[in-house]
């Protein structure tokens, strides 16, 4: 179940075509900056092999100059299980 | 509370931890509060410091439902300006482990069963009381750690000191920063840093004695590169025995033969006076000289003591002895060209320099390590670099309250709040504010960590109560104090959040909350103190130290001495601990300041941080008559200690020809029981290996993945062999980090310590390197 967070830098003048594209595919859920050229992404995926074409999928995008992984999750047999869901 | 599933959790999470990361990339950027709180829930943001290494980073913890879901450096923190490192943005996952301990649990015929904690408690108290009545009071110990809070440490103390009466309290820090107190205490008759991180905003050039940066301070370590991005004459130094990440991003990396750093320190001050680099007004209106003992052992034998003793000296006495340090005999020791000994002089000596030095592991965890720390205090010293914007000797430390607790509150054998077991001012002051019998406190020290473990081997010590700490895996020479430690009739009681080799020898295991399951105070390397409230409830029967302590004393007919409640205790034991420091050279903020700020550092006067202690232009206690004012010492006056170099206690022969390191890696922290429960921390780094010289492997017939086998005269290891790794040891020798519980190094390392302040040294042992073959075992 690999959950990623990401930081979105666009090509110069590509965030608003970006976010858009970002926004179609299924399994990301984007939200843009206010007040600056970035995004944050988050993906959700149901496998392993299929968070991969995830990514790729988001890094074949034209208007991606930069994607940077800023949290990924996670082995079911590790932590964050039992701890934190009532 | 509301459920939501683990999908939404971690996608909560994985938002919170890309806004944080983005904030730090574009500082103001925003991201819609409002759409973000639809999309989460209300988030608050807390400050709290990190609880990892003793930088001491400002935190900002996002809550939501009861849960901590992000975290961000603190813009507001003068400590890390918004910045984090990778375990700091991690941090809170460590709160979430499965395997959690939230229970207590008794060894009953061999096996920890859980019972209710009351009951668990009632045996702490049982036992202790037992033990003290069988076998005397200082039959009983308490072990706790640089990431005790103040309170945790304070309240030990108390029991232990005050309320038992026996000195039998000791801390892991006794193992990561003891030298750099007898260092400050012996070269300025007070402990902790002069300066301040500022320093970094004002240094030219930084020299980094042994002190990986890049991996075990890198928030500091990436203000010093800011530092140079902005100057690019800034330079950085690398002072070490290996190739690290560190080495790379400076401009010179220059490595020493283990242990010849003290020949080197004494190189660099004699080439500052041979060449008339030395700042001669400094130096003779604030500086005294002082000789010690000399071939002083290495705490090897079994109840070793050793006490040193400053005799005086004169500068002619200390040019003699320099005499011995020359460039050229030094780079025949070292290994360090001569040329380059002169080019590290001529920094410390150029007088349109201001110089910043800092070190950590390499210097303290050292034979010789308070030799060391004076030594490095004598190059700047020599050149009037000291107390001063960006010219400061800086002893970094490596748990987030090695100073606020163990230093500051004294949770070592021969110290007190105030001043040590020794004084009987001391003594008194302590009493009366405890409102104990003066006799109460016994006026000797008994056991640093070291002769604490080996008096629970010999069966002279049978409780020991460890919190926060595994010694288990952080020891040296591990492998008696862990079977002593499971002798018939000793009783060992571990306080924790997760399983670990310590609770495997424990017969009681507490729960303990953990960080912001509590309200709390640490203390940080620039005596920064900083607090932060309680942000969630503790999972299962979990409690904090503090209140453990005080519920076993209660129990042990100590209840006087803790006559607070659960929802005051906090506040009511800064109050009492900071009478301990009402004097201008320590005074410490109101627990009102404290909440309010994100820390304050001490000497806090009229209202006022002290960045720079003994420079009257800074400091309120200087004497403003004579400028600077080392007010520590009766004398007023900083001290040069003629040290020699001495050789290490084991070295390289022709059965065991490496030297043997150990030591961090950037995604662990310390024995890695927090840090390996984050997912992303333990992927990167899943085990441990031991680095190899590239033409050392070669010549043994090792590649790269391949098993080896470490022996030494401890023990022995399996253990994967990397080559050209992360870092790269010199010739001759290898590094093992000791994260990793399932591979002991210190099952191999050398129990030989700095018979000053006992602190071992995990840097140096012999050892023969066997290959095995890919895939054997």
């Amino acid at each position: 179940m690999p959950v990623c967070g990401y930081v979105v830098v666009p090509r110069p003048g590509e965030k608003e075509r970006l976010r858009a594209a970002l926004a179609r595919i299924h399994e990301c859920e984007v939200v843009p900056a206010e007040n600056a050229e970035i995004l944050l992404l988050v993906t959700s995926a149901d496998t392993t092999r299929e968070d991969e074409r995830l990514r790729r999928q988001v890094e074949e995008l034209p208007g991606v100059q930069a994607l940077l992984l800023t949290f990924g999750e996670v082995d079911p047999d590790m932590t964050n299980e039992a701890g934190v869901l009532p | 509370m509301t459920v939501i599933d683990r999908r939404d959790f971690l996608r909560r999470t994985a938002l919170a931890s890309a806004a944080a990361a983005a904030a730090t990339l574009v500082p103001g950027a925003t991201f819609g509060v409002e759409w973000l709180e639809a999309q989460q829930g209300p988030i608050s943001w807390k400050k709290a410091p990190c609880r990892f290494c003793g930088t001491g980073c400002g935190l900002l913890i996002g809550i939501s439902e009861g849960r901590a879901i992000g975290v961000q450096g603190d813009p507001d923190s003068p400590v890390n300006k918004g910045l984090c490192c990778v375990k700091g943005y991690h941090s809170v996952q460590a709160l979430y482990g499965r395997d959690r301990i939230r229970r207590a649990m008794v060894r009953r015929n061999g096996r920890l069963v859980e019972v209710p904690l009351s009951e668990a408690l009632d045996v702490v108290a049982e036992r202790l009381q037992a033990t003290i009545r069988d076998h005397g009071k200082d039959a009983v110990a308490m072990y706790g750690s640089g990431q005790w809070t103040i309170p945790d440490g304070y309240a030990a103390l108390k029991l232990f000191k005050g309320g038992i009466g026996t000195n039998n309290v000791e801390a892991n820090a006794r193992l990561c920063m003891a030298s750099a107190v007898t260092g400050f205490m012996t070269s300025f008759g007070l402990d902790e840093p002069m300066g301040c991180y500022e320093d970094i905003d004002h240094a030219d050039v930084f020299v980094l004695w042994g002190n990986n940066m890049a991996e075990m301070h890198p928030v500091l370590f990436s203000r010093i590169l800011e530092r140079k991005r902005l100057h690019p004459d800034v330079r950085i130094i690398d002072l070490a025995t290996r190739t690290t990440r560190t080495s790379y991003a400076s401009d010179r990396s220059v490595l020493f033969q283990p242990q010849t750093d003290l020949a080197l320190a004494n190189a660099i001050c004699h080439e500052i006076i041979r060449n008339h680099w030395i700042d001669d007004s400094f130096v003779r209106e604030h500086v005294s000289f002082k000789k010690g003992k000399t071939d002083i052992g290495y705490g090897l034998e079994e109840r070793f003591s050793f006490a040193d003793e400053a005799r005086d000296a004169d500068f002619d006495e200390y040019v003699e002895f320099l005499d011995d340090y020359t460039s050229d005999l030094v780079a025949e020791i070292s290994g360090v060209p001569a040329d380059e000994i002169r080019y590290l002089a001529s920094l410390y000596g150029d007088p349109a320099k201001n110089v910043v030095s800092f070190w950590c592991m390499g210097v303290n965890q050292h034979v010789r390590g308070t030799w060391m720390n004076n030594l490095i205090y004598n190059i700047h010293l020599l050149v009037g670099k000291i107390s001063k914007p960006g010219n400061s000797p800086f002893s970094l430390t490596g748990q987030p309250s090695a100073c606020g607790t163990v230093r500051e509150v004294g949770t070592l054998t021969h110290k007190l709040p105030h001043g040590a077991v020794t004084s009987e001012d001391a003594r008194k002051m302590a009493a009366e504010i405890w409102q104990v019998p003066e006799d109460r406190i016994p006026d000797k020290p008994t056991y640093d960590t070291v002769q604490m473990f080996r008096a629970l081997d010999r069966g002279d010590i049978r409780f020991v109560w460890i919190q926060v700490t595994n010694p288990m895996v952080s020891l040296p020479k591990l492998a008696r104090y862990r079977e002593g430690a499971l002798k018939e009739d000793r009783f060992v009681v571990v306080s924790d959040v997760y399983p670990t080799p310590t609770t495997d020898v424990a017969d009681v295991v507490l729960p303990s909350a953990m960080w912001i399951e509590r309200e709390g105070m640490f203390g940080n390397s620039e005596r920064r103190t900083q607090h932060w409230e309680k942000m969630l409830e503790p999972p299962g029967e979990a409690m904090s130290d503090t209140w453990q302590i005080i519920e076993v004393a209660r129990r042990a007919g100590h209840a006087a001495l803790f006559p607070w409640t659960e929802e005051n205790h906090i506040e009511e034991i800064w109050r009492e601990y900071t009478r301990f420091h009402d004097e201008p050279d320590h005074r410490m903020a109101s627990y009102e300041d404290l909440r309010a700020r994100p820390g304050v550092m001490w000497p806090y006067v009229n209202g006022r941080e002290t960045r720079w202690r003994y420079n009257a232009a800074h400091d309120p206690v200087a004497d403003p008559d004579l400028g600077f004012d080392f007010y520590g010492h009766p004398d007023h006056r900083a001290w040069i200690w003629l040290r020699p170099y001495e050789e290490a206690a084991e070295v390289p022969d022709d059965e065991y020809p490496f030297w043997l390191c150990t030591g961090r890696v950037l995604e662990h922290w310390h024995t890695g029981s927090l840090t390996r429960r984050i997912p992303v921390l333990h992927r990167a780094m899943p085990k441990a290996y031991v680095e190899i010289a590239s033409e050392d492997a070669r010549e043994l017939g090792i590649v790269n993945g391949e098993q080896v086998r470490l022996v030494t005269r401890r023990g022995s290891m399996l253990i994967e062999a990397r080559v050209d790794y992360r870092g790269q040891p010199a010739r001759g020798q290898v590094f093992v980090p000791f994260f990793d519980e399932a591979l002991l190094v210190n099952d191999l390392t050398l129990d030989a310590y700095c018979p000053i302040s006992k602190q071992p040294d995990y840097k140096k042992c012999a050892v023969r390197v066997e290959r095995v073959g890919r895939g054997s075992s």
